[in-house]
């Protein structure tokens, strides 16, 4: 059938690390030496499909039926062995430890759907899309089953209009709304224990306390937006505004540990709302046969907000703090009320700092078409909104350890100038004094993400068909915001794969790097 | 995967597979798409199943085959609730004095003052709670199972053990925490949880005699004299502890597989890295000198602690040497314990010569020299300092402190564990745990401060 398209999709991702400490025999913090060897593998297999069938039901009115389904297998593989005690000098394995030790988890879920969708067209003007999901999870249990998602798209060529001037470029008008969720994991539902040993006997340990009547979170999302291309395509605009709200949301709600079972317990708690603007623009500044100038910025703008909690108390769940009227997973922490003063602190505990993730994010491009084919062009990106937590400085303050952001505390403690320290030094930089969760920084700042120089060198390779010398400098220059004390932005904590965390502990954040490369065709 | 073997978790997607109820349309749709529903449709019997292997679903506990594990969990969720505080009340009571690290294997800022935050971390109060859970949960879910069979609990071993670690559970509990909750109710008074702790002792007390096993009647009455000193029923108290032998020992077991299951004191002060804690500036640096007495061992190791602590700098380094492998286990009641407690009972009735006879039959027992007090109030500071070194480093002496405090009984304390310059513990030196943090942000009856 010529109408009749089909498209199979079948995707297999594999992603594994390989996490290997020692700390060999003679190690100064570790005399007897310790190793271990984590690897983690996480692989998913996507099967797509995808029917379409067009149709002209009029001389003007076309439709597009589309239909299709989609499952997502996900399996992950966790194992450790940890050794102690190795046996001196060499190159060592776990086996060569006297005393081992070796852990396993895994697991495999299937996600699964299908969906059917009616796009209308009239006139190549005016579009309307009609759709349905249906998603399935094992997790919604017997009681649940399928669950249903609406959408309705609409959108509006309004530039092809008899009454529209030729002179305000081109313009599609575009409204959406549509449903969707997000599946608990498939185990959520299931109260279980965990086989942990105890010395050589089997014992049980707590697990997952399990919540049967655990169902998807829903989402609706309205959105309404432009995009336009105005003075002879140089100058391009999207917009977009949307909202979001989401109802039985699901949170991993930590549980009271008075209850035995201490981990967080997946629950449709209450519900939230996002919304904010996506703004793209793209110009030409100049366009000359031999050289010319483009500009470009892009602003993202997110606010989210807890709307009510189902009744609950407020909780801690996701790395974050979940309060009526707050961000979600806000950043929590204490806070020095007087922190700049030369006075005793002011302390202010357990108070809501912001969003963890960034609030707005500007973007900007340009780049510059120069003679004899060079290009240079430069990406800068601007984000403030979020709040980080430095726990790198904490190890090391509660530790005291002498510390960067304490020297000048240092010097007037050695001058015998207590009275000279502000609140902030008096709280974090004398030891007796030191508590965790002060050490909250504006996660403002801008980065130079990308300089890059290209220059065409074909005239020096002998038979290229061509060739250009590309050298980019990344993430060479940061602005951080004045109380951001140390450390960068960008840094993430130790939490594996798809962490959302991005407290300052352990990893290092994208590098500053000089890269040359030259590419040749033949 | 593997199928049918041990108690897996599976679950099997309630929707129906679309690809094979959709067809796209006659042999002439393509290819693709027949493809499609051929490989979804080959695999389909074993494609949609999902597993978890590992965890073991709760039913599967019922089986009496698990119920010994049951009982094990209890008590490894003792065991690190065990480690917790006796390391951590050591260094509040000075039984250790601080030496550098405060995070994972240390002793926090404020914990080498005296002071016990509600938001300080390894309080023990998860694995407690855990431990008590465990324990309550696995005798009742033993109670139920056996009478679904028509057999009663009263003659069943494993919920005898589940009481017992219940009742020291709960001991722990009421003798270290100032108030409790319970399943995240509200909070209860640290007297009551002791009391709930007697009642699981008695009730393993009487499994236990029903099915004759001395260790556990032992460890059991040994378990109900000691609360009954915190209820204030020294009476009960000096009863139980009458029958209990004098060489009876009932321990918590550590072992060397894994982190979590060494001897915390011991890792704290192995240098592998960590030196957290010395005898250094205690009572015990200069008693053992003088007495050698080895029930509170100890040695120079010529090293420094491994961070600053206060400002102090670096402390000199004497290692602890009760506790002399990751696998030393620590004692939950003993034979000399009862003596003590039938020493203070002695006391608290006037009859101080008859409580230093009984201290000098413990002190005896460890081979050091026995003591002689003039007056009541000289017995009972022999007393207060017996119970240090007999229960050195065992989690006990913060209850005690905490209690005789309370009574304002005579006798004197050492200036290096009360607070002042030397002992540099702060006036306000905590000596039971707040409820903490964790508990508190998830459990509606509590505010979120102290």
């Amino acid at each position: 059938m010529a109408n009749f398209d089909h498209r199979l999709t079948i995707g297999y991702d594999i992603a594994a690390q390989e996490n290997r400490n020692l700390r060999p025999y003679g190690f100064r913090a570790a005399p007897n030496g310790i190793i271990s060897d984590q690897r983690y593998t996480n692989t998913m297999l996507t099967l797509d499909y995808v029917g379409s069938y067009r149709l002209r039901l009029a001389e003007r009115l076309a439709a597009t039926l589309s239909f299709g389904g989609q499952s997502v297998t996900h399996e992950e593989v966790n194992t450790l062995a940890k050794g102690d005690d190795l046996p001196g000098p060499g190159v060592p394995t776990v086996s060569s430890a006297a005393i081992r030790a070796g852990f396993e988890e895994r697991l495999r879920v299937v996600n699964a759907g299908f969906f059917g969708q009616a796009l209308l067209d009239f006139n190549d003007r005016y579009f309307l899309t009609l759709g349905m999901r249906v998603d399935g999870n094992s997790a919604f249990g017997e009681r649940l089953g399928l669950q249903m998602y609406p959408k309705v798209s609409a959108s509006y060529v309004i530039s092809e209009e008899s009454f529209w001037p030729e002179a305000l470029g081109s313009v599609k008008l575009r409204a959406a709304y549509g449903q969707s969720g997000r599946a608990p994991g498939a185990f959520d539902a299931v109260k279980t224990w965990n086989p942990a040993g105890y010395g050589t006997q089997p014992a049980f340990l707590p697990e997952n306390l399990g919540n049967p009547d655990l169902g998807p979170e829903r989402t609706a999302e309205i959105e309404v937006g432009f995009d336009g291309a105005f003075f002879d395509n140089r100058l391009s605009a999207e917009f977009t505004y949307y909202h979001q709200k989401t109802t039985d949301a699901l949170f991993p709600v930590r549980q009271p540990p008075s209850a035995g079972f201490s981990l967080s317990q997946l629950g449709n708690v209450g519900s939230l709302k996002n919304s904010g603007v996506e703004v793209a623009l793209h110009g030409t500044v100049l366009d000359r046969a031999t050289w010319g100038w483009d500009l470009g910025a892009s602003i993202y703008t997110n606010h989210s907000e807890i709307l009510d909690l189902g009744g609950a108390s407020e909780f801690a769940a996701g790395g974050g703090w979940n309060r009526v009227g707050s961000p979600v997973m806000a950043a929590r922490g204490h806070m020095i009320v007087n922190k700049d003063e030369k006075a005793d602190p002011i302390l202010v505990y357990d108070t809501i700092y912001g969003p963890q993730q960034p609030t707005f994010v500007l973007g900007l491009h340009t780049s510059l078409r120069l003679p004899y084919g060079m290009n240079l062009s430069a990406r800068g990106e601007y984000q403030t909104g979020g709040w980080i937590e430095d726990g790198a400085s904490a190890n090391a303050l509660q530790r005291a350890v002498r510390w960067p952001t304490c020297l000048n505390a240092y010097r007037n403690l050695n001058a015998g100038r207590r009275e000279e320290l502000t609140a902030w030094e008096r709280k974090m930089c004398i030891q007796e004094n030191y508590e965790n969760d002060f050490l909250w920084y504006p996660k403002t700042f801008f980065k130079l993400r990308d300089v890059t120089l290209r220059v065409p060198v074909d005239f020096a390779i002998p038979r290229a068909a061509s060739a250009s010398l590309t050298v980019s400098v990344r993430n060479w220059y940061t602005w951080k915001h004045r109380d951001f004390l140390i450390f960068d932005p960008e840094m993430v904590g130790n939490d594996g794969f798809g962490s959302q965390n991005t407290a300052i502990t352990e990893h290092i954040p994208p590098t500053a790097s000089m890269v040359a490369s030259i590419r040749v065709v033949f | 995967m593997r199928r049918g073997h041990g108690h897996e978790l599976r679950g099997r997607p309630e929707m129906d597979m679309p690809t094979t109820r959709h067809r796209t349309s006659g042999p002439a749709t393509g290819r693709t798409a027949l493809a499609a529903v051929l490989l979804l449709a080959a695999g389909a019997c074993d494609f949609f199943e999902v597993t978890n292997p590992g965890p073991v679903e709760d039913r599967f506990l019922d089986d009496p085959a698990a119920h010994a594990a049951l009982v094990n969990g209890a008590a490894r969720a003792l065991s690190d609730a065990l480690n917790n505080i006796a390391y951590t009340t050591a260094a509040i009571t000075r039984e250790l004095f601080p030496a550098g690290s405060t995070s994972s294997f240390g002793i926090t800022p404020r914990q080498q003052q005296g002071i016990l935050g509600y938001d300080d971390e390894h309080t023990g109060w998860t694995s407690h709670q855990r431990a008590r859970a465990i324990a309550e949960g696995g005798f009742e879910r033993f109670r139920d199972v056996l009478e679904k069979e028509g057999q009663s609990v009263q003659s069943y071993r494993p919920a005898a053990q589940a009481a017992l670690w219940a009742g020291y559970a709960n001991r722990l509990l009421g003798e270290n925490f100032c108030e409790i909750t319970i399943d995240g109710g509200p909070p209860i008074p640290s007297v009551e949880i002791l009391e709930r702790a007697e009642t699981w002792f008695t009730t393993a007390l009487g499994i236990a005699q029903e099915i004759g096993d001395a260790a556990l009647i032992h460890a059991a009455l040994a378990g109900r004299a000691s609360v009954r000193v915190g209820i204030g029923d020294w009476a009960g108290a000096d009863a139980d502890a009458q029958q209990v032998p004098a060489d009876f020992t009932f321990e918590m077991e550590y072992h060397e597989v894994e982190t979590d299951q060494y001897n915390r004191i011991y890792w704290a002060g192995a240098g592998t890295p960590y030196r957290a804690h010395t005898v250094w500036n205690t009572v015990y640096e200069q008693y053992y000198l003088d007495t050698n007495d080895p029930r509170v061992p100890w040695v120079d190791t010529g090293l420094l602690g491994d961070a600053a602590v206060m400002d102090l700098g670096r402390v000199p380094f004497y290692r602890q040497m009760k506790y002399p492998q990751r696998s030393s286990n620590i004692r939950l009641s003993s034979g000399p314990e009862m003596m003590l407690i039938r020493a203070e009972y002695r006391l608290r009735n006037g009859d101080w010569p008859g409580a230093i006879d009984l201290i000098n039959e413990v002190r005896g027992a460890a081979g050091v020299a026995r003591v002689s007090a003039a007056d009541e109030v000289e017995a009972w500071t022999l007393l207060k300092r017996e119970r240090g070194i007999e229960l050195w480093l065992e989690g006990r002496r913060m209850h005690d402190l905490r209690r005789w405090e309370a009574e304002h009984t005579p006798g004197e304390l050492h200036p290096l564990e009360v607070p002042g310059e030397a002992s540099r513990l702060v006036p306000n030196r905590s000596l039971c745990y707040q409820i903490p943090k964790a508990e508190r942000e998830t459990n509606p009856h509590l505010p979120l401060t102290p």
